[in-house]
C-alpha cells in the first residue's frame, strides 16, 4: 500500500502551550490576591474592580477556561494529529479557534472586573460572550471531527473517545444553561427562575467539572502517560467500561450541590446515589493510569514528567473519592457552605489539572523544540514545592471548614447558638493566612517552571511542520472473529458521538424535565410577590458586585440554621428569582431572610455596614462598598428590565414598565427620608438606596401569609 | 466546646463509621502501592535472590487485588493495537474494583427504594421536625433544672456589681453597634435618658430585649441570650439612667415612670432595699 506523506501542525500546539503557561500564572495570581483579601480585606484598595466579589469569578474562570481550557486544547491538538495520523483538518480553523478563545478570555476578564456578570457560578459571562463561546466551540468541533474523519488510523484510541464526549457534552451543557433574555448589550436575565435555575445551573456546574476538567484530561492522560513512560496501557477492557460508565453516571450527579435545599427530595436523592456509583468509574481511570506505570517505577523516580503525572493521578483518585463522600447527605450537612468544599476543589485543580498540565508541558516543550529540558533540577524543585504547596493549601482549609461548621452548629446547654457568625469568621482567619502561604508556594513553583521552559525554548528550535507518513485508509474493514465487540464503534466516530450524546442526555432529561413540568415539585406561595422596581435594581447591583460569592441565600432545614437565620427556605419563595442567588459558600452569613424577623435591621445599620463593615462588625472581612453611596442609580433601563421580567412570566400588571420608575422614586424617597431621621444624609437616587431596599425585602414574603 | 464536638460526632456515628471504614480501605490501598514501590526500590539496590516464579507475600496480595498478568508474561495479553506507538494490554478488571462497583450500585438501588418507595424513611423535613422537638425538650428540661426560667413577668432587677458587670459585657459585644458605646444612642435610641419608646423599668426592658421590636430593627435577643443574660443586660441598661453621656441622641418616646411613688432612676435604690 502506498505511503502518504503529510505533516503535523506543531505551531498551533506551541501557541496553545504558550497560552497555557501565561494564563496559569495569571489565574493563580488572582487566586492568591483574593485569598489574601480574606485575611486583609483592605487589599482590594477600595476599588470596585478589585473587590472579592468581582475577582473570585475572574479567578475561577481564568483557571477553568483559560488555564485548563488552553491546556486541554494543547493536549488535544498534539495527540489527536498523531492518533489519527493526520494533520489538523484546517489550519485556518485552528487559528480561529486559538485566537477566538484568547479573545473570549480577555473579554471575560474585562467584563468580570467591570461587574458585568450573569451571576451564575462558573457561567458568569454575559450573553454576547456566551454566543462567542458557542461559535468557537463549533469551530473546534469542526476541526476535531474533520481531523477524525480524514484519519489514517482505522480505530479510534481511547483518548479520542474522551475528546468526543467532551466536545458534545460541553456543547449541550453550555447551550442549555445559557438560555437568557438580553435586556441590554451587557445585561441579561437567566431564562429559568429559582429552583429550576438552580437545578440547571448545578447540572451545568457539576458537569463542567466532569467534562471540562476531567474527561479531556483523562484523554490527555491516556496519551501522554504511555508516551512518557513508554509502557503499554494497563487494561483495554477497563478503558471501555470506565469510559461509558463515567459519562453515563456523571451527568446525574449535579443535584449533590443542592442537598437539603428547596430542591425536591427525589432529585437530591438521585444526585447523591449517582455520586456514590461514580466512585468506581472514576477510579477506573486512576487505576489504568497508575498501573500503566507498573514496571516503570524506576523511571518515575528519575523522570520529573512522570512524577508530576503520578501525583496528578493520585490527586484525581483522592478528589473523586472525596467527592462522593461529600455527596452523602449527612456529610454534606457538615461540609456544605464551608471552606471544606474549597479545599476539595483545589485537590482537583492544583493536583489533577495543574500537575498533569505541568507534566505534559515538561514533556512536550522539549519535544516540540527538539532539545532537552533546560534543568531537571529546577523541574524537581518545582515538583516538591508544588506538592508541598498543595498540602499547605488544603490542610488549613479542611481544618477551617470543619471548625466553622462545628461552630455554626454548636448550641449552649440553654439551647442557644453558642457562636455569633462573626466569631466564626475571626476564628478561621489564621487558617486563611496559612492557605495563602500554600498557594504562594504553588505559584512560585509555576514561575520556576515558566523560567525553565523559556530557557528550554531558547535552547531549541521549533519544528513547525513535522513530516510523517502513513498509508491511507482504503476500502472496508474486514473484521476478525477475534476482535473485541467494542472495536465496532471505534471505527465509527459519528456513532460514537451519537451514543455519547444519548448517554449524557438520559440523566439530564430525567432530572430536568419533571422539575419543569410537574407542578408539585415547586409548591407556590400566594403571598410571594414580584420585586418592586427599586428592589429589582438593588438585586442587580447585588449580582454586579458578586455578593453571592460570599453570601448564600438558602436556609437549610436544620435547627442551627433556622435558629440563626429564621424559617428554612421554601421552593415557592424563589419563583421570581431570575437568576437564583442561592450561592455555594458562606464566607458571610446567609441573607435569604435578611429582611425577616430574626435578622431585620434598620436602614441606617445597612447604610453604615455597607460603607464600612468593620465599623459595625469589628474583624469583619467583608469589603467596604463606598462607591454605592456616591454612584447614581441608573434608572434608564428600569422599563426594559420590567418588560423582560414580564416576558418571562413575572406577573407585573400590564403597562407597568412605563410607570415603574415612579414607584421606584417613591420607595427610594421613603428610605432616604428614614435615613435622614437617623442623621444620615444621602440622596434618594444613589445606588445604596436600591441595595438597602433589596436587603430589607429579602425573605419577608412568607410572613405576610399569616 | 470539646464535649459538644464529641456529642456531635457521636450522634452521627453511623455515617462517621462509614467514612472511617472507607478512608481506611483507601489508605490501605495506597499503602500497598507504596510498599510495592519500596520493594522495587530495595530491589534496585539489593538484587532479589529468589527463584524463578517464586511469589512474595506482597506479590500475592497485589495480584489477588488486581488480578494482573505478571510483567514478564505481558506478551500474552498484549493486543495488536498500536496508536502512535502506544500499545494496549488487556488485563482483567481488578476484582476489588468490580466488587466496589457492584456494591455501590446495589447500595444506590437500596437507598432509592428505602427513601422513595417505602413509608419508613424520613426525608429532610421529617428529620428537621424531629430535631426541633428533641431540642425543645432538652432545653426545657435544662432550664427547669437550672432555675433559669425568669420571664418578663417574674424578672427582677439585679443591682449587685457582678451581675451588672456581666450585663455590661453583654452590652458591649451585642448592643453598641446600634446604641453606642455608652448607650448614648446612634441607629437605636438613647438608653440613658428618661424617654422610652417601649417603656422603661426592668420588666419592659426585659421584654423589649427578649422579643425585639421587629420591623424597627431591634433584634429578638431570646435566640442568642439566655433569660438570665437578658436579665443582666436589662439591669445594666436600667442602671445607666441619668448617666448623661457625651453626644446623647435627642429624646425619643415618652417620659417613663413606674406606677409607684418613686421616680424611675430611684428604682435602683428600691431594689437594694429589698
Ligand atoms: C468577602 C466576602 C463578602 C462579600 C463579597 C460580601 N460580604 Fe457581606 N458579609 C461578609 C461577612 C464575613 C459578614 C459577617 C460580618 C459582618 O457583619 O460584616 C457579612 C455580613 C453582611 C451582612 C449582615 C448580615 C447579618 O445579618 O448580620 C449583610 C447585609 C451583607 N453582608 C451584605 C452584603 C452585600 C449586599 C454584599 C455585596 C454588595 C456583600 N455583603 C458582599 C462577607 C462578604
Amino acid at each position: 500500500m502506498a505511503l502518504e506523506t503529510f505533516s503535523y501542525d506543531n505551531k498551533i500546539v506551541k501557541n496553545f502551550a504558550y497560552a497555557t503557561m501565561l494564563w496559569s500564572i495569571v489565574g493563580m495570581l488572582v487566586g492568591l490576591i483574593i485569598s489574601l483579601q480574606l485575611v486583609f480585606p483592605s487589599l482590594n484598595l477600595g476599588i470596585a474592580c478589585t473587590t472579592f466579589g468581582r475577582l473570585r469569578p475572574l479567578h475561577t474562570n481564568a483557571i477553568i477556561f483559560a488555564f485548563v481550557g488552553n491546556g486541554m486544547f494543547m493536549g488535544i491538538y498534539y495527540s489527536l494529529q498523531r492518533l489519527c495520523k493526520a494533520r489538523m483538518f484546517n489550519d485556518t480553523l485552528s487559528k480561529i479557534h486559538f485566537w477566538g478563545w484568547q479573545f473570549i478570555i480577555v473579554a471575560a476578564a474585562l467584563t468580570l472586573v467591570s461587574g458585568i456578570t450573569s451571576g451564575k457560578e462558573y457561567a458568569e459571562l454575559e450573553w454576547p460572550i456566551d454566543i462567542l463561546i458557542t461559535l468557537i466551540w463549533v469551530v473546534f468541533g469542526i476541526n476535531l471531527f474533520g481531523t477524525i474523519l480524514k484519519r489514517r488510523e482505522r480505530h479510534l484510541y481511547v483518548a479520542i473517545w474522551f475528546y468526543i464526549a467532551t466536545w458534545v457534552t460541553v456543547a449541550m451543557l453550555h447551550i442549555i444553561n445559557s438560555f437568557e433574555l438580553p435586556v441590554t448589550f451587557f445585561k441579561s436575565y437567566s431564562w429559568y427562575a429559582g429552583v429550576q435555575d438552580a437545578l440547571v445551573q448545578w447540572w451545568y456546574g457539576h458537569n463542567a467539572v466532569a467534562f471540562f476538567l476531567t474527561t479531556p484530561y483523562l484523554g490527555i492522560m491516556y496519551y501522554f502517560i504511555p508516551k512518557a513512560a513508554n509502557r503499554p496501557v494497563y487494561s483495554y477492557r477497563l478503558s471501555i467500561i470506565h469510559f461509558w460508565a463515567l459519562i453515563f453516571l456523571y451527568i446525574w450527579a449535579g443535584p449533590h450541590h443542592l442537598l437539603y435545599t428547596a430542591l425536591p427530595d427525589w432529585a437530591q436523592t438521585l444526585g447523591m446515589i449517582f455520586s456514590i456509583m461514580l466512585i468506581a468509574p472514576s477510579w477506573g481511570g486512576m487505576i489504568n493510569g497508575l498501573l500503566t506505570l507498573r514496571g516503570a517505577w524506576d523511571k518515575v523516580r528519575e523522570n520529573p514528567v512522570l512524577k508530576f503525572m503520578v501525583v496528578a493521578i493520585t490527586a484525581y483518585g483522592m478528589a473523586t473519592f472525596e467527592g462522593p463522600m461529600l455527596s452523602i447527605k449527612s456529610v454534606n450537612a457538615i461540609s456544605h457552605y464551608t471552606d471544606w468544599t474549597i479545599a476539595h476543589v483545589h485537590v482537583g485543580a492544583l493536583g489533577w489539572n495543574g500537575f498533569l498540565t505541568f507534566g505534559v508541558l515538561y514533556w512536550l516543550i522539549p519535544v516540540l523544540f527538539r532539545t532537552e529540558l533546560y534543568s531537571k533540577k529546577l523541574a524537581n524543585f518545582h515538583f516538591w514545592i508544588g506538592t508541598l504547596g498543595i498540602i499547605f493549601y488544603v490542610l488549613p482549609l479542611y481544618w477551617a471548614g470543619f471548625t466553622q461548621s462545628l461552630m455554626w452548629k454548636e448550641f449552649t446547654a440553654e439551647g442557644q447558638l453558642a457562636n455569633t457568625f462573626l466569631s466564626t469568621v475571626t476564628r478561621i482567619a489564621p487558617m486563611y493566612a496559612m492557605r495563602s502561604i500554600g498557594g504562594s508556594m504553588y505559584l512560585v513553583g509555576a514561575l520556576v517552571m515558566l523560567y525553565n521552559l523559556i530557557k528550554t525554548i531558547q535552547l531549541g528550535s521549533l519544528l513547525e511542520n513535522e513530516e510523517s507518513s502513513a498509508p491511507a485508509l482504503v476500502g472496508e474493514y474486514t473484521s476478525h472473529s477475534t476482535d473485541h465487540w467494542h472495536r465496532w464503534i471505534e471505527r465509527r466516530p459519528i456513532q460514537l458521538l451519537v451514543f455519547s450524546l444519548i448517554m449524557v442526555a438520559i440523566g439530564g432529561i430525567i432530572e430536568l424535565v419533571p422539575t419543569f413540568l410537574v407542578k408539585s415539585n415547586i409548591p407556590t406561595i400566594a403571598s410571594v410577590k414580584p420585586y418592586t422596581p427599586l428592589e429589582l435594581q438593588g438585586r442587580d447591583i447585588y449580582v454586579r458586585e458578586g455578593c453571592s460569592n460570599c453570601h448564600s441565600q438558602m436556609i437549610r432545614p436544620f435547627r442551627s440554621e433556622t435558629e440563626r437565620y429564621g424559617e428554612y427556605s421554601k421552593a415557592g419563595e424563589f419563583v421570581y428569582d431570575h437568576p437564583f442567588l442561592w450561592g455555594s459558600k458562606r464566607t458571610g452569613p446567609d441573607l435569604q431572610r435578611e429582611g425577616g424577623d430574626k435578622l431585620k435591621k434598620p436602614n441606617a445599620w445597612h447604610f453604615n455596614h455597607m460603607r464600612d463593615p468593620q465599623s459595625i462588625s469589628p474583624g469583619s472581612i467583608m469589603p467596604a462598598y463606598p462607591w454605592l453611596m456616591d454612584d447614581n442609580l441608573d434608572t434608564s433601563n428600569t422599563g426594559a428590565k420590567i418588560r423582560a421580567m414580564i416576558k418571562m412570566g413575572v406577573p407585573y400588571p400590564d403597562g407597568y414598565d412605563k410607570i415603574a420608575n415612579q414607584d421606584l422614586m417613591h420607595q427610594a424617597d421613603s428610605i432616604a427620608q428614614d435615613l435622614k431621621q437617623n442623621q444620615i444624609k444621602v440622596m434618594s437616587n444613589k445606588e445604596i438606596i436600591a441595595v438597602i431596599a433589596y436587603l430589607q425585602r429579602l425573605g419577608t414574603d412568607i410572613y405576610k401569609e399569616k | 466546646m470539646q464535649i459538644h464536638i464529641l456529642n456531635f460526632v457521636l450522634i452521627n456515628i453511623s455515617f462517621g463509621d462509614w467514612i472511617l471504614i472507607s478512608l481506611i480501605s483507601f489508605l490501605l490501598l495506597i499503602l500497598i502501592v507504596l510498599l510495592n514501590t519500596l520493594k522495587s526500590l530495595v530491589h534496585e539496590i539489593v538484587p532479589p535472590i529468589k527463584k524463578e516464579n517464586e511469589k512474595t507475600f506482597i506479590d500475592a496480595i497485589e495480584s489477588s487485588l488486581t488480578n494482573a498478568m505478571p510483567i514478564d508474561r505481558e506478551e500474552e495479553i498484549l493486543l495488536d493495537h498500536n496508536y502512535d506507538g502506544i500499545k494496549e494490554l488487556d488485563n482483567h478488571l481488578p476484582p476489588w474494583w468490580v466488587a466496589m462497583f457492584y456494591a455501590t450500585i446495589i447500595w444506590a438501588i437500596g437507598y432509592l427504594i428505602y427513601f422513595h418507595f417505602s413509608d419508613s424513611a424520613k426525608l429532610s423535613l421529617d428529620e428537621y421536625n424531629d430535631e426541633m422537638a428533641i431540642a425543645a425538650k432538652e432545653k426545657s428540661v435544662f432550664l427547669e433544672k437550672e432555675g433559669n426560667k425568669v420571664n418578663e413577668e417574674t424578672v427582677t432587677l439585679f443591682s449587685d456589681q457582678e451581675n451588672l458587670n456581666q450585663g455590661k459585657e453583654i452590652f458591649t459585644t451585642n448592643c453598641t453597634p446600634c446604641h453606642g458605646q455608652s448607650a448614648e444612642g446612634s441607629v437605636g435610641p438613647n438608653l440613658t435618658d428618661i424617654y422610652w419608646l417601649h417603656g422603661g423599668g426592668i420588666k419592659n426592658i426585659f421584654k423589649t430585649v427578649k422579643y425585639g421590636i421587629l420591623g424597627k430593627g431591634m433584634t429578638n435577643w431570646e435566640t442568642q441570650l439566655t433569660p438570665k443574660q437578658i436579665q443582666q443586660v436589662s439591669s445594666y441598661v436600667w442602671s445607666l439612667q441619668g448617666s448623661n453621656p457625651l453626644n446623647g441622641k435627642e429624646k425619643q418616646g415618652e417620659v417613663y415612670s413606674e406606677n409607684t411613688n418613686e421616680i424611675a432612676p430611684d428604682s435602683l435604690k428600691m431594689q437594694t432595699k429589698k
